[in-house]
Order: C-alpha cells, then structure tokens, then sequence
C-alpha cells in the first residue's frame, strides 16, 4: 500500500504525507526554514538541542532519553543545516511502526505529539526564557561541535571553501555560526529566535508510516493554533559569478591537502544539470575520477556536486600538496573537454542509469525517502521518482555540453 | 543442497540459509516490493590476519595493509575494473576491510543476477602486476595520509596500539606507506590462495530475489571450491597492555580522546556476552544513565561519546571514545560508576528502558537492504543467527547482567589515547 498526499496546513506550513506499510518504523520530520543571516546563526543553531534534550515536560536529560526508550528507543534528532541562502532547522522522530509495539501502543501519535511537545513547551523559566543552566550546556556543545569541524579538515576546508565562495550571501553563514557568537548568546536571544522559528519559518511536515494524513494534519495545526504566524518566505538566489577570480590558499601541517573549485553555472533545467554533473564527478566512472584521479594519479579524492537553487557547480579534492596546480588544471582540463563536446555517448548512459538507478532506490527506506522529498520542501511542485526519472531520460548531449559551457571558474581554496 | 528457512513472526522476515558444496555460506532474505537488491560477499581474512599457516603447512607473514590492499586489487581485471562493470548497469559498488573481514558489495534496482555473476566473477579472478601494484601503492598512500589527518581514527588507533603488543589490531587496516611498499604479486597471491576460498567465504544478498536463482549463479560462478583455507596463526599475546596512556599531539581545536578495557580471547565471544556488554555500557555510561546526566551537566561529556565491543576471532575490548579535554576524568568517573553498580545491583527500570531501546533499533533495522545484508555477515561471522537477538532481549535478567559485570572492565587491563591540540613553541 502506497499514498501520497500534499496537505495544506496553514499559510507556509505543508503536510506531506507518504502513506506506506512496507517499513517497520513510522518517521516525522517536521522542518523550519529561515532567511540564512549570520547574526542569527548561533541563536538559531542553539535550538535544536534546546529542544531535543529537554522540555517542559522532562525537564532532565536522563528523563527525556528514558521517555524516548519506553517509545520504543525513537530516535531524535535536531539538527541545524544551511540550505541554499537558508537556515533551516529540522526535527524527526522515528520508532517502529505500530503494530511492532508490543502492548499495542498507538506509538505513532504518542511520537507525533511528543515532537511536537517538544518543539511548542520547551522547558522555560518563570519569565518564559529558556533556562541559563540549558543555554550553557548548549553553548559548551555547540563549541565542542564548531571546534570538532575545524578538527576534521575535509569537513572544515568545504565549510571554509563555501564561507568564501558564497561570501555576503546566505549560504556563506555557517550553520552553528561562530564561537564568538555562541560565547555571546543570551537566553533572551535565543528565546527569541525560538520565537521567531515558530511565528515566521516556511514549515514542512513530511509524515512516513502506516499512518493518517488528517490525524497528524489535526495534531500539527492544534498545536500552531497556539501561535500567531507571520510568516516570511525564505527567498533562494542564484550565485553570480565574480568580477575576477578569487584564489584562497590556507597553510596548514597536513599530511594530505584539500583542493575545492567553485563554478557558476545557468542551467535551470535540474535533469540536465544532475547529468552534467554527474558525467563531470559525480561517481567513480566521471572524468574527475578516471582522468584526474585514476589515469593522472593526482588526487586520492576528486568529486563534484551541483548546488541547483545557487547555480553552482563545486568541486572536492584531497592531492599531494606540490601537484596544486596541475590538479587545478586537470579538473579545469577535463571542464573543458566537456565544453568542447567531448562527452561519449557510453558516459550520457552510465550518468543516466546511475542517476535512474539512484532514483530508483529512493523509496526502499524512511531515510531515503525523507532525502527524497525534504529537499523539495523549496519547489512550487514536489517531483515524483517517475518524474524525474523521465525529466533524465530527456537529456540530450547537446543540452549537456550548452550546460557545461555556461560554467566559469569562481573560486579555488586550498588547505595544506 | 539442504535449505533452510528461518522465521521471525515478531518480526516479520524470513531468510534462508544454504551451505553451497563448495563450502561458501549463502544466506538470502527476501524483501518483495523493495526497489534496491544488495549483495554482499566477503570472506574471514582481516588485517588482523597478517600472520597465517598454509594448507600446505607454510606459515606466512604478510606485510600490514595486505588484506586492504588486495581487496583494492580484487575488482581490477585484464579488461576492465569491475566500477566500470557495474557502471554500465547502473549499480553502485563498493568494498571495505575490516580487521576481520574484507567485503564486496553491489546495489542496484535493476540487473541484479548480472551484477550478481560479476561480483562472484571479479572477487574469483585475481589479476595482479607490477605496474597496477605500484599504481595502488600510491592510490593507498594517499589513503593512509587522509586517515592519519582524522583525529577519531587516530585516537582509536592509539588506543589499540596501546592496548595490545602483537595482536595486528594495533596496526592500521591500511598499513603504513612503508608495509604496503613490501607487497608484491606473490604476497597478494599468497593472501588469496589462503582466505578467498570458497569454505571461508559467505555471501548475503537481500532484496526482491529468488533464492534458488542465487543459488544456480553460485553454482556456475563459484571456483575453488577444491582449496583448503590457510589458518590464521595470531601471535601470543600477553594478558596484560603494552601501555596505559599514549598522548600525540595534532592540529586539532579541540582534544579527542579514546579509552578501552582488554579481555581474555581464545575465540568469538557468544552473542549473549556480546549483548550484555551492549546493555551493560548503556547502563553505565548511556545516554539513560545517571551517570552520563551527570557528566553532562557538569559539562564534562558531549553529545558525541560512544560506546563498543570491539570483538573478533583473537581478541576483545570494551572502548569509549569521545571529544573534549576530559578523558581521563570520564575514564575515572566510568570506573567509579563501575564500582558502584557492582556493589549496589542492576537498576531494573534502567535495565527495561535499555531491553524496549534495543528492540526498537532492532526492528527499523529491517528496514534496510543493506543494513539487513550486514547484520547477515555480521551473524555469521559471530557465530549466531539473525533473529537470535531477539530471543536474547526477551530472556536477559538482571542476574544475567550482574554477573557479566563481575569480570567486565578490569581496570588492570585499561589504557587510554589522547589526542591534543599541537603546543605551539
């Protein structure tokens, strides 16, 4: 049994319901979405812990992990991400499925409305503030996670990489903002950007189990009713390139260094430019791959990725720090070639079934799915997995190389 | 060929279980209505395997990072490497070493019993030259290299190079650039001659298969099914650790730390033990336990502190591993905690909160095609059956879990890793 349905829940709240009895678990996301600001970055990034560790009605850590156990050890998560120029705040819960509980608990609404508890009666103070003792415990951790990304140099140097690329737009704020900012925070800022998610946030719901859409939409509305909404649409904007090129190159004793390349491109055809980027570096048998890494033997790593809504196309390399710039070359080698309309039919079909086949997959687990749909959340019209697969059928070269030939060169960033 | 159907009501799933005559283990769970097919075939020989006896009686020593290197080796072919083969059906595939297995493994919507042919066909066909050997050799340093930047690798890696003299976990799954520079065609050849034989191999597949349509491809693709498999000869190694703390330092921001308690090991560990052990960290140091409320709020502990069992043929430790710059003081507060359940007894509220946890994590876990193949190899390389957790869930006392603390983290046998910002001047 499968169903689908799109639930208008409010102004700028949507339900997406993915009806299924195929899994063994139920999983709910309910998703905020903000203008990306820098000066917001940390007041916004602190809430999802402040949520998920305690509330209003578990006013402990210890309480809230056992009350999450007798839900049949759900998962809980929060997590702060920037998305295109947003800042977007998500939440999910997921346990087993109904009929896997074994006193015949409705676990599925008991989930819902603990989510949704958790979210809307946060564990405050007398004056309505979050708790200084909870804020502290977020700022120790929220440090411990900006200092643990600037410990891992893949993942620093692509936060870095992107800080520079997008810079003066949304998708340069960092996702937990900065130490100083966290340091800084207050409980009455971050009360208010509590505030602010539930009143003004795009909100997506994406509901997937053996459950009922009117249900979940009834129990999501009841608890907005609370609130009065003014609601702002986060707005998305393409990334323009630079007067002239921008070269960045930070030392650092590493053993293996980190090369990342950023282009523009003017595709707004998301099929062709899925293909492009695939074809580019998007798996093992792309031109990065085979030729910069395997046949030139000069990156261990050499990917890329297409960012639809930005426009751009990124690049991800890990090279002996001496090859620097024939890597550079190489990747803008292999560009060029593609431009030139050096692209063989066997590479359009393998990008085609591997991307088909991708698609394919995108319904077997919660997870997937929930990857399928939640990026969708910004589009007028959510995509099904038919869609897009006939949207990849539809490529053609000629439509691949006019893709390709629309990318320039904005930014490099080394580390090394 | 007998096969066996096991079933889970509880759960929902059946799977099958088939010893092929060549030995290889075959175990298939269907999945109706799935898109994505998984297959995973892996064989018994780890890094921790660097040490081996011949069928023939020759004892062997194969440089660190062998195992690793020979399952890069192993999807290359004189024609074609096998990402190529399987690109043009639109599979994904991949392989990992561990240091108890090596794994080889496809996902795909469409295609599978091809795929499934090339997968056998490739693991079962070595091709190795001097020139694709020394082209690896510098593919894998620079593999070596990007772990040796990862602060959670190195940590853990410290901490087993503390915990153990010659026991090969103490060495990288990759070996250094060094070891990998000593391995030639006949090492390669000599590893694959000993473990990638057909006895000591398994083969797990879920998806929307037909069991006997695996089996017939086993049949017409499996080789030697004649050789005998070599036998791991781990080295002594004593009770007691090689160090208590080893401390290097990095270009981190923030410090990450390691900790872990060695057992006695003459084999697998039961998977009762192994399930205590799980129950018995999260009752000590879990998210659920007053312990960790403790250190949290005294900000001591992050949210990224995890616990394992680290368990295979020859050897066995409970570790920790976490961020920040308490370490040594979790460790100590850990062993206090230890103490103290000792004396006063198991919580069997907590006990109950873990047991219900377990079960659910159980259970999504059939969500997942690949999750699902994993937790097949898993079993069968621990010696169990996929659905005997959850008779050991539904069976576990608090007597049961008192007493495998009796003899669990002997402090005696303890060490630590740290990994600390690099001191500048």
């Amino acid at each position: 049994m499968k169903q689908i349905r799109q639930i208008d829940l409010f102004d700028g709240a949507t339900l997406l319901h993915y009806r299924t009895d195929r899994f063994k678990s139920t999983r709910i996301t309910i998703r905020f979405a903000l203008p990306a600001q820098a000066q917001s970055a940390s007041a916004r990034a602190a809430l999802p812990g402040l949520l998920r560790y305690t509330s209003k009605e578990f006013p402990t850590t210890m309480q809230m992990e056992r009350k999450l156990a007798s839900l049949y050890g759900a998962g809980f998560s929060g997590i702060s991400t920037i998305i295109g120029d947003t800042h977007v705040l998500s939440f999910t819960i997921s346990t087993v499925a109904d009929r896997f509980a074994l006193a015949g608990e409705c676990i599925s609404r008991d989930c819902l409305h603990f989510l949704l508890a958790c979210i809307f009666e946060p564990d405050l103070d007398a004056n309505g503030l979050f708790k200084p003792e909870n804020l502290q415990r977020e700022q120790r951790l929220l440090i411990e996670d900006i200092q643990a990304g600037q410990s891992d140099k893949m993942t620093y140097s692509v936060h870095r990489f992107k800080e520079l690329f997008y810079a003066g737009e949304g998708a340069a704020v960092k996702p937990n903002g900065t130490e100083q900012q966290v340091n800084h925070l207050t409980v009455a800022e971050v009360t208010a950007a509590w505030r602010q998610m539930l009143e003004k946030a795009q909100v997506f719901v994406l509901a997937i189990g053996d459950t009922d859409a009117q249900s979940i939409a009834a129990e999501v509305r009841g608890f907005f009713e609370k609130m009065q909404r003014n609601y702002e649409k986060p707005v998305m904007t393409k990334h323009l390139i630079s007067p002239q090129l921008k070269q960045f190159h930070e030392e650092e004793a590493l053993e293996q260094c980190k090369l990342n390349l950023g282009f523009c491109v003017d595709c707004e055809n998301e099929h062709v430019f899925k293909v492009m980027n695939m074809i580019f570096g998007g798996s093992e048998m792309s031109k990065l791959s085979k030729s910069v890494r395997e046949k030139m033997s000069l990156c261990y790593y050499c990917s890329s990725a297409c960012a639809l809504k930005k426009q751009t196309l990124l690049v991800f390399s890990g090279i002996e720090g001496i090859n620097r710039e024939k890597a550079i070359a190489a990747i803008r080698g292999q560009l060029e070639a593609m431009q030139s309309g050096n692209i063989t039919q066997e590479e359009i079909d393998i990008a085609k079934r591997k991307i088909k086949d991708a698609y394919l997959s995108s319904l077997d687990t919660p997870v997937d799915i929930a990857q399928w749909y939640l990026p969708q959340m910004f589009d007028e019209s959510i995509l099904s997995v038919e869609e897009s697969i006939a949207g990849i059928d539809a490529v053609t070269k000629e439509q691949v190389i006019a893709c390709a030939k629309t990318a320039k060169l904005d930014t490099i960033y080394s580390l090394g | 060929m007998k096969i066996q159907k096991i079933e889970n009501k509880t759960i929902g799933e059946t799977y099958y279980s088939a010893e092929h005559p060549s030995g290889l283990k075959i175990l298939v769970l269907p999945k109706k209505d799935y898109q994505t097919n998984y297959a995973l075939f892996g064989t018994k020989f780890g890094s921790a395997d660097s040490c081996f006896v011949t069928a023939a009686g020759e004892t062997i020593t194969l440089p660190d990072g062998t195992a690793h290197f020979l399952e890069h080796k192993l999807f290359e072919s004189e024609e074609k490497d096998a990402f190529e083969k399987f690109a043009l059906t639109g599979a994904r595939a991949n392989a990992y070493t561990s240091f108890d297995r090596t794994c080889y493994l496809f996902s795909c919507s469409q295609n599978f019993y091809e795929n499934l042919e090339s997968l056998i066909d490739f693991v079962s066909e070595p091709y190795f030259t001097a020139q694709t050997i020394q082209k690896e050799q510098g593919i894998i340093g620079q593999e070596i290299k990007m772990y040796r930047d990862n602060p959670s690798w190195q940590a853990m890696m410290g901490l087993l190079g503390a915990l153990y003299h010659h026991c090969a976990v103490n060495t990288d799954i990759a070996g250094s650039v060094e070891s990998i520079a000593r391995i030639t065609a006949p090492t390669l050849y000599a590893a694959y001659e000993g473990f990638y034989v057909p006895s000591n191999m398994v083969l797990c597949v879920c998806g929307d298969v037909d069991v006997q349509r695996v089996i017939d491809i086993c049949d017409a693709h499996i080789r030697f099914a004649d050789r005998q498999a070599a036998k791991a000869a781990p080295p002594e190694e004593p009770s007691e650790v090689k160090e208590t703390k080893v401390r290097r330092e990095m270009s981190v921001s923030i410090p990450v730390f390691a900790f872990g308690y060695k057992e006695e090991c003459t084999g697998i560990k039961s998977l009762k033990e192994r399930v205590e052990t799980v129950v018995l960290n999260q009752i000590l140091i879990g998210t659920m336990s007053p312990l960790y409320e403790q250190l949290l709020q005294e900000g001591l502990i992050g949210e990224d502190f995890s616990s394992e069992y680290f368990c295979g043929r020859n050897y066995a430790a409970v570790l920790f591993e976490g961020t920040g710059e308490h370490g040594e003081e979790i460790k100590q507060r850990f062993e206090q905690e230890v103490a103290r359940v000792r004396r006063e007894g198991i919580d069997r509220e907590l006990l109950d909160c873990v047991i219900k946890e377990l079960y659910g994590t159980m259970i999504k876990g059939f969500n997942s095609v690949e999750d699902i193949a994993s937790e097949l190899m898993e079993s069968e390389i621990g010696g169990y059956g996929l659905f005997d957790e959850w008779e050991l869930y539904q069976s576990l006392t608090p007597e049961d879990i008192k007493k495998c603390l009796e003899t669990k983290y002997d402090t005696s046998r303890a060490a630590i890793a740290l990994i600390v910002p690099t001191q500048i001047g």
